[in-house]
């Protein structure tokens, strides 16, 4: 099957264009429903993220705290992230 | 009960330390091939950062396309699936170095696989790192004995130098290599056997080996075998080479061995093709070259004002019915400065070492010949090539005038008198006593079958008597027609 290359370049440029949108969403794992309370003080706290797009999702094996994402980058403040960076340090103390 | 308090306050230590906040490089197993994964996610992570799986495995970043990244996993691979997140740790691979490797066999990544304690170091050394350029460097001056008549007479090795050794399976590349280890018995040099992709029992016996001549006491093995990941064996020889480097750094002279490249070669084939890079001839990748060059461009000698020390490298190439133009033997003779070539013809006729000096070539070792060595080998090379060009001759023997006749006895002794035992390197001067004894036509008048008689003999009275003259030659590196006469009365004592 011939694909007009046109074309192709017009979907591959449409899609990395998604990708690059989607990349630079902030993405915020809770263990529960964060208040606004909570909201603003996150947006304080992380004053240089975009935070008009941000997506908020539950996910209960943090246990508590958050996650943050940002495209690859990630910034662990969950309780469950401690318990395996300790897990980690024990591991090497022995 | 001490343990557990000390286990106790280091975890309330941990728990004080208030959450820092700290971005991490995250991405996500998309797929898992033979010991090599693809990664989704991770955009800012660097080429050869290593990145942390789930159980402590590492990985080895390889590859980096537009939106995957490739990483060659450093060690059990099974144990990772699709769908696994994976951490970039922000540094590149290093391995644990210090003292205490000596005496040790090591993996690919610095881990005792011999049983013994854990090696304890405060040092980290990059296993990728480039080469000292030419500031830093000094010509290659200093030799370094192997202990094998042949080589240290015809194809000299200094320190600093690439020597390849090359031939078919069984022709005695490794016995060469291991007998360079075992002279270097109180020279001060640190050694090192790379095995890439060896048979583990070939290693045990060479371990076995280097600790029945006391060579442990110097020396280092770094082991990835067959069984091992390619990833592995595709990292050892720099493994290795960051090993020598940390010795070298403090001044010391070493030799490593790499055991042997070709296999080292089609690791990183394999690699390259689960990664889908472009395959050229013979299926290997175009990097295959810079593969080598850059490994071998470590091998050495820094200059007195930059601290010294040296790193030379043996390593070794495997080839197929004595082939020295295929692809991956003419790339390792171009990056070497120089090599041994081994012939299974010559070590079926019972020419051990089976080195066909012919072919063989040492580019920088002659500047660092000894003087004592330099006087009795240049009439040998003269002899040997004498040889060469009238043994087709040598089955008329009959119609031959008497000159003739000369060079063809001559060259058949020398050739003879070039033979020698495995595992049974010979210090500088009985190396020199021999040659001289050689070239000088005392073993003219001898039948072949009792050269070796000869030899073993005047080793025995050189042993006896001469004990003080051996220590003169080995100190002093020089023979003066003093030192000439006192052999020659030695060597007229025995016939």
């Amino acid at each position: 099957m011939k694909i007009n290359p046109k074309l192709k370049k017009d979907l591959k440029s449409f899609l990395l264009d998604n990708i690059h949108k989607e990349q630079n969403q902030v993405q915020v794992f809770s263990a529960d429903v964060l208040g606004v309370d909570e909201k603003k003080v996150l947006g304080k706290k992380f004053s240089d993220l975009n935070w008009s797009q941000a997506h908020y999702q539950i996910d209960r094996s943090i246990i508590a705290g958050i996650v943050i994402k940002v495209g690859s980058k990630t910034i662990d403040l969950s309780l469950m992230g401690s318990l395996s960076k300790l897990s980690n340090t024990l591991y090497e103390i022995d | 009960m001490k343990l557990i308090d000390e286990y106790l306050k280091t975890l309330e230590k941990e728990l004080k330390n208030k959450p820092k906040i700290s971005t991490e490089e995250t991405g996500i197993v998309s797929q898992v091939k033979d010991g090599v994964v693809i990664l989704e996610g991770l955009d800012r992570v660097a080429y050869g950062e290593l990145i942390e799986f789930k159980k402590n495995v590492l990985g080895y970043v390889i590859d980096l396309t537009e939106d995957e990244v490739g990483a060659i996993i450093l060690g059990d691979y099974t144990s990772i699936a699709a769908g696994d997140k994976a951490k970039a740790l922000g540094y590149t691979l290093s391995v644990p170095v210090s003292e205490g490797l000596i005496g040790r066999v090591v993996d690919s990544l610095g881990l005792p696989l011999d049983g013994k304690a854990a090696i304890k170091s405060k040092t980290l050394y990059p296993v990728e790192k480039i080469a000292a350029g030419v500031v830093k460097r000094q010509p290659v001056k200093v030799p370094l004995q192997t202990g094998i008549k042949s080589i240290d007479a015809l194809i000299p090795i200094g320190r600093g130098q690439r020597e390849l050794i090359i031939g078919d399976r069984g022709t005695g590349k490794t016995t060469i290599a291991v007998d360079a280890i075992l002279n270097q018995k109180g020279e001060d040099v640190v050694c090192i056997y790379c095995a890439i992709g060896q048979k583990n029992s070939k290693v045990a016996a060479i371990v076995e080996l280097l600790k029945k001549n006391g060579a442990d006491k110097y020396s280092v093995v770094v082991n990835a075998p067959a069984a091992d990941s390619v990833a592995m064996q595709y990292l050892a020889p720099y493994t290795a080479s960051a090993i020598g480097e940390y010795f070298m750094d403090k001044g010391q002279d070493v030799l490593i061995v790499y055991d042997d490249l070709t296999k080292h070669a089609w690791a990183h084939r394999q690699m390259s093709l689960i990664l889908r890079r472009p395959a050229g001839r013979e299926a290997y990748p175009g990097d295959v070259f810079y593969l080598h060059s850059r490994l071998l461009e470590r091998a050495c000698r820094i200059d007195k004002k930059y601290g010294g020390g040296s790193i030379t490298a043996l390593p070794i190439i495997e080839t197929l019915d004595g082939d020295l133009s295929a692809y991956i033997p003419t790339n390792v003779i171009s990056i070497t400065d120089g090599q041994i070539s081994l012939e299974t013809d010559l070590f079926n006729s019972g020419i051990r070492p089976a080195i066909n000096v012919g072919l063989s070539v040492s580019r920088v070792g002659g500047n660092a010949q000894t003087k004592a060595m330099k006087a009795v080998a240049g009439k040998l090379k003269l002899d040997l090539a004498q040889y060469r060009d009238l043994a087709a001759f040598s089955q008329f023997e009959s119609e031959l005038d008497e000159e003739t006749k000369k060079f063809l006895n001559r060259g058949a002794k020398v050739t003879q008198i070039l033979k020698q035992k495995k595992n049974k390197p010979l210090s500088l001067a009985e190396q020199v006593s021999i040659l001289w004894a050689a070239s000088n036509g005392y073993l003219d008048k001898l039948p072949v079958d009792e050269i070796e008689k000869f030899e073993t003999k005047l080793l025995e009275t050189l042993k006896l008597k001469g004990k003080k003259w051996l220590e003169k030659i080995n100190k002093n590196k020089i023979m003066d027609e003093k030192d000439g006469k006192d052999l020659e009365k030695m060597i007229k004592d025995i016939s």
